[in-house]
């Protein structure tokens, strides 16, 4: 399909969904229900006067702290776990109880252990994003051809030659898969603790406007956010791009 | 040269190889590999010729016994000797020059010199203008050629070759050991070669290794006197040819189930 095509289609998706949503908005189905056009020009107003900037800010400080170590310790961990048999025997299953478990019911625990500062918000986007990340990992590394590590050994690889040379760009598409899925959780577990440990940043911004019924600028917070991990998430994907090249391979 | 021809360059000594389990891959085998011969290991599957080549490139230990390369006990992959799989084992993300060169890139070879290295092989083995495509691009049998200047590549005195055209099509496999001919005549290398091809055994082989299957010992061992120093397409026809394959044939059918 041409690249012309794919990108029509594309905003034909996203505008069937904004005229949908416009028509919703102008019928009345309810009051709590503002049209595309009123969402926007809340989220217009929000911007100009500074307090979408500044509730990013807030919302963002936590989330990126928390991604980076859900990243760094995910993969990490999913690497050793893949690579060693104890390591796996060690976390995984931590892991898998966790992937399963709803995470936020968690959450009343975590502000009772770190109370309501930033602590128990960073991890509550650790619980969300790291399962995914290390299970992927895990995975990731074990479905490496067992015939390339015996290439790259019969070729006097060593192991850490093996690993980088091998291991890690065989298991990088799957890696990355686990990235995009985990820090997507990561942005509903920010979202999660500024709703139920302390209103902060754009939580903030949503359970304010919905008290006072401005729903207006309730929909273009919640808007905001989702653009916001739409752009992150295509960016993770640019990055894959960049360095692994995933298009060149089967 | 005399003496190094007499000298085998691979020796196996009593290998036995149980795998976790008790099952008995290998039984006892000695065999000696003599230098810039073409060595056929040749049996039914799960006879234990894949277990043995593996043993030769260290990539497998020996339940007991040793291997010699050189006269030196090994105890794992060499320099001495490469390595060509039966699934080609290419990097899907790497190009075809980076994959021949790979060898080399291991061995800490800088890229300018290994790539120029690797480029020489790829025209040897028929790539040229190739160097920069992917695995993914090229057919089964252009692959494997790859893998087989990868092998190449490191300039190893030992060619470990594991069924290399077994999932390539017949006609390019016809064509891949018409190349092997030219390649034992002039790379002056060892080569052990593992097949159950019989017909592919007798055609570029110069000593045939028969292997029995569970507990595998060696059979026979057949050194088809066919003249290679004539037109390829001649050697099937040689009454010498077609007389090995068929003693091979009724020495083998006496172990099939």
């Amino acid at each position: 399909m041409s690249a012309f095509k794919s990108f029509f289609l594309k905003l034909v998706s996203f505008l069937a969904v904004i005229l949908a949503w416009e028509y919703a908005g102008r019928a009345g189905i309810s009051a709590a229900l503002p049209s595309f056009t009123e969402t926007m020009s809340a989220m217009l107003s929000l911007t100009l006067d500074g307090s979408l900037g500044t509730a990013f800010a807030k919302t963002l400080y936590p989330l990126s702290i928390g991604l980076l170590v859900s990243i760094f310790i995910g993969v990490s961990l999913g690497m050793a776990m893949g690579l060693k048999d104890s390591a796996e025997w060690l976390f995984s299953p931590i892991f898998i109880v966790a992937q399963a478990a709803p995470l936020a019911a968690l959450i009343p625990v975590l502000t009772f252990a770190y109370g309501i500062g930033i602590t128990a918000k960073i991890f509550t986007v650790c619980i969300m994003a790291m399962p995914v990340i290390v299970l992927n990992t895990l995975g990731a590394v074990r479905n490496t051809p067992g015939s390339l590590i015996e290439m790259a050994k019969s070729f006097q690889g060593t192991r850490m030659q093996v690993i980088g040379k091998v291991i890690l760009p065989s298991a990088s598409p799957l890696i990355f898969v686990g990235l995009r899925l985990g820090c997507a959780s990561g942005f509903i577990g920010i979202i999660l603790a500024e709703l139920l440990i302390t209103p902060t940043g754009i939580g903030d911004i949503i359970s304010y406007s919905q008290s006072v019924a401005d729903y207006d600028k309730m929909y273009a917070a919640i808007f905001a956010i989702i653009v916001s991990s739409v752009l992150f998430i295509e960016l993770l994907e640019k990055i894959e791009q960049v360095m692994f090249k995933p298009e060149q391979r089967n | 040269m005399t003496t190094s021809i007499s000298t085998p360059i691979v020796q196996v000594k009593n290998v036995k190889k149980v795998y976790p389990g008790g099952i008995e891959a290998l039984n006892d085998i000695s065999l000696d590999f003599p230098e810039g011969k073409l060595t056929t290991l040749l049996g039914p599957s799960g006879c234990g010729k894949t277990t043995l080549l593996k043993i030769i490139a260290g990539l497998l230990d020996p339940s007991s016994g040793e291997v010699l390369v050189d006269g030196q006990h090994i105890t794992g992959p060499g320099p001495e000797r490469a390595f060509v799989f039966q699934d080609f084992a290419l990097m899907p993300w790497a190009t075809v020059i980076r994959n021949a060169a790979f060898g080399l890139e291991l061995a800490g070879v800088n890229r300018t010199e290994r790539e120029a290295v690797a480029e020489k092989y790829l025209h040897t083995v028929g790539l040229k203008g190739f160097e920069n495509k992917y695995p993914h691009e090229l057919s089964g049998g252009m692959r494997q050629r790859v893998g087989l200047a990868r092998a190449l590549a490191v300039n190893a005195k030992v060619l470990l070759m594991d069924e290399p055209f077994s999932a390539v099509d017949e006609q390019t496999r016809r064509k891949f050991q018409e190349d092997m001919l030219s390649l034992v005549k002039n790379e002056q290398k060892t080569f052990i070669f593992v097949t159950h091809s019989i017909e592919e055994a007798v055609y570029v082989s110069d000593r045939i290794v028969l292997l029995h299957r569970r507990p595998s010992r060696v059979s026979e061992i057949i050194e088809p006197k066919i003249a290679r120093n004539v037109d390829p397409e001649m050697i099937r026809r040689q009454p010498e040819y077609l007389d090995a394959v068929e003693n091979i044939w009724q020495s083998l059918k006496k172990f099939l189930d």
